[in-house]
């Protein structure tokens, strides 16, 4: 049997170690979250990963550039657009009727014009690492993978080509920012998601036959906001970079409205002059 | 029965073990806290983003009318509530020149509407002590040109009741949600929603947010609510570009001096119910008058009602090789800044 008796060094030892202890349980609990993520972690899927929820019905809420959103340009009308010669004359000559004859109506649906077309938005997810983006006007599908796809990127060219996404995040309460998150109540993550397409067809960055190359690179930001009145938005931001017919990237925003329902959904061909 | 020596051995050996445990727990403590720095540092409190420094606008988007301006009564996309149409189709540009309403276009939501590039700068503080001049309490956001500074508190001022004055440039707190700048303004004076077209009532409140991406672009939307001539906020964004060599220029205070712009004196021009007649909407795009301010006009239904009309005059539109509107050179919309880091044409 030992026999124990008081020993102040070794109780100062054992009070030290105990604190250490207790703050590097502390320290260790804190940042659990972080090592879980870190690189010895499983990967989640991009569904599962999704910093917000850009699924469900949306529509288009048109409240600038409205006359050459809403309606067909007038013809010529560029204005905005850093167009250069070659493209210009495509612009002088386009003509809604030869398009039609030719089957080439879907040349303005093609995505560097899809997302600022008036239309209703439906995000499914097609697969844990597949968005899918569907739209009535034209009847189009946009798919977001956030795997690269060798055959998809270098596949025949699309009006929709071949979109490779990837989630930013931001982690809401840390670095001093408060601990709920505006655009997401209830959420303690927050992001955007972040969609670069190539292999595009050529096609029309503006209805009235502005073109885009097949060399188009479409950079897109996806987020979600509150517009403070309990609504949903998608505020997309797109860069449209055509070193064949644009002297620098074309530039804009597009905000489309979070919907209920499918109700309002109205599938409609494509249509070279509406 | 064991010798004094040999009891005192052990207690040495187990204090022993137990000091060299410890060491190596304060040395694994103070590994970790290398691994940790800015979540133990006192220094200046880290912003989720920086959004100091110059930030050019894109003027790709809505050259038209953020540039030389809208035409005579464009209301489309705007959600008027009948009071608010009611005022606008008694309006005239000409109102404007009027001394004590010259400035009413350059606020906060000019910023959106105009063409104008964004600057931040912090204002440091702190409570007295160690904290003082070490955290950020307020972001200075300034316009250029005569657009007013803005201060958005980040400090947890309380905003001034509604009958309180409202100041040039208004009242302004924001926080972060993330890595995004939120900022709401109240105590507002009756602006521009677009300019020379349409006006908000000293009722309206703003909301901005800065919304950063890579590639040095940022997202800046604004979100006008007006109960009295709205129907719902009116939303509106620009992209920016953050810039390296155009430093945005600081307004003076007052950021407009009102002058005489030819009018008579005591002259007020409007417009009479009913007398405005066909605007230039009408007669350049064949908007219908139905679509002006009419909140429906946001959505896609809308174009139902427009569809068969529309078609049936688009053939009588100039053709493009005549185009006289909107039709300019990439070179006319080449301003100074705004297209930093873009080749040249």
């Amino acid at each position: 049997m030992r026999n124990f008796k008081f020993n102040p060094a070794a109780r100062i030892m054992h009070v030290g170690t105990l604190a250490l202890l207790v703050s590097l349980a502390a320290l260790t609990g804190a940042y659990a979250q972080d090592a879980a993520e870190g690189p010895g972690a499983p990967t989640p899927s991009a569904k599962a990963a999704a910093p917000i929820d850009l699924t469900g019905y949306w529509e288009s809420m048109i409240t600038y550039e409205w006359e050459i959103r809403m309606l067909t340009p007038r013809p010529g009308d560029h204005d905005g657009v850093p167009l250069k010669p070659a493209a210009m004359q495509i612009m002088n000559a386009w003509d809604p009727a030869k398009d039609t004859a030719a089957g080439q109506q879907c040349k303005s649906y093609g995505a560097p014009l899809l997302m600022r077309l008036p239309e209703r938005l439906h995000i499914t997810w097609q697969d844990d690492q597949t968005l899918k983006l569907e739209t009535d006007a034209g009847e189009q599908t946009r798919l977001f993978r956030f795997t690269a796809s060798a055959a998809a990127e270098h596949g025949p060219r699309t009006w929709q080509g071949y979109s490779l996404a990837e989630w930013h995040r931001y982690q809401v309460g840390a670095r001093g920012s408060p601990g709920s998150d505006q655009f997401n109540p209830g959420r303690t993550q927050g992001g955007e998601l972040k969609v670069i397409t190539t292999n595009l067809k050529a096609g029309y960055i503006r209805k009235n036959g502005i073109p885009y190359s097949e060399s188009t690179k479409l950079l897109e930001y996806y987020d979600v906001i509150q517009d403070g009145s309990g609504s949903r938005l998608i505020m997309l931001t797109s860069d449209i970079t055509d070193p064949v017919y644009l002297y620098y990237p074309y530039i804009s925003t597009s905000q489309f409205l979070q919907q209920p329902s499918a109700a309002g959904w109205e599938p409609s061909a494509c249509s070279a002059i509406w | 029965m064991p010798s004094n020596s040999g009891q005192m051995r052990a207690a040495h050996c187990a204090a022993r073990a137990i000091f060299v445990r410890g060491m190596a727990f304060a040395t694994a403590l103070m590994l970790a806290s290398f691994a940790l720095p800015e979540r133990s540092q006192a220094q200046i409190a880290p912003e989720p983003f920086d959004i100091s420094g110059s930030w050019a606008p894109v003027d790709t988007q809505t050259a038209q009318e953020r540039g030389w301006g809208p035409v005579e009564g464009d209301l489309a996309g705007i959600p008027l509530s009948k009071a608010g149409y009611a005022r606008e189709y008694a309006y005239t540009a000409a109102l404007d020149s009027v001394p004590d309403h010259v400035c009413r276009l350059y606020s906060q939501f000019e910023l959106a509407a105009g063409i104008a590039a964004l600057r931040f700068w912090p204002v440091l503080g702190g409570p007295p002590g160690t904290d003082a001049g070490t955290r950020i309490i307020a972001w200075e956001e300034a316009g250029g040109g005569s657009h007013p500074l803005t201060t958005i508190w980040m400090n947890g001022m309380p905003q001034p009741s509604k009958y309180a004055d409202h100041p040039e440039g208004g009242f302004t707190v924001g926080h972060w949600a993330g890595d995004v700048l939120i900022a709401e303004t109240t105590n507002m004076k009756t602006t521009a929603m677009r300019r020379g077209v349409a006006y908000s009532s000293d009722q309206a409140t703003m909301t901005s947010m800065f919304i950063p991406h890579d590639n040095g672009f940022l997202t800046a939307v604004f979100i006008m609510h007006d109960p009295a001539y709205l129907t719902r906020p009116y939303v509106y964004a620009n992209a920016y570009l953050r810039s390296s060599t155009e430093p945005v220029g600081v307004a003076a205070n007052p950021s407009c001096l009102p002058n005489s712009e030819g009018l008579p004196a005591g002259s007020v021009p409007f417009f009479l119910p009913g007398s405005r007649g066909v605007g230039d909407m009408a007669k350049i795009y064949h908007v219908p008058d139905s679509a002006e301010g009419n909140p429906d006009a946001l959505f896609p239904a809308f174009r139902d009602k427009m569809k068969d009309q529309f078609l049936k005059t688009f053939h009588t539109f100039p053709s493009a090789k005549n185009c006289t509107l909107m039709c300019d050179s990439p070179a006319d919309i080449l301003g100074s800044g705004r297209t930093e880091g873009f080749p040249s044409p």
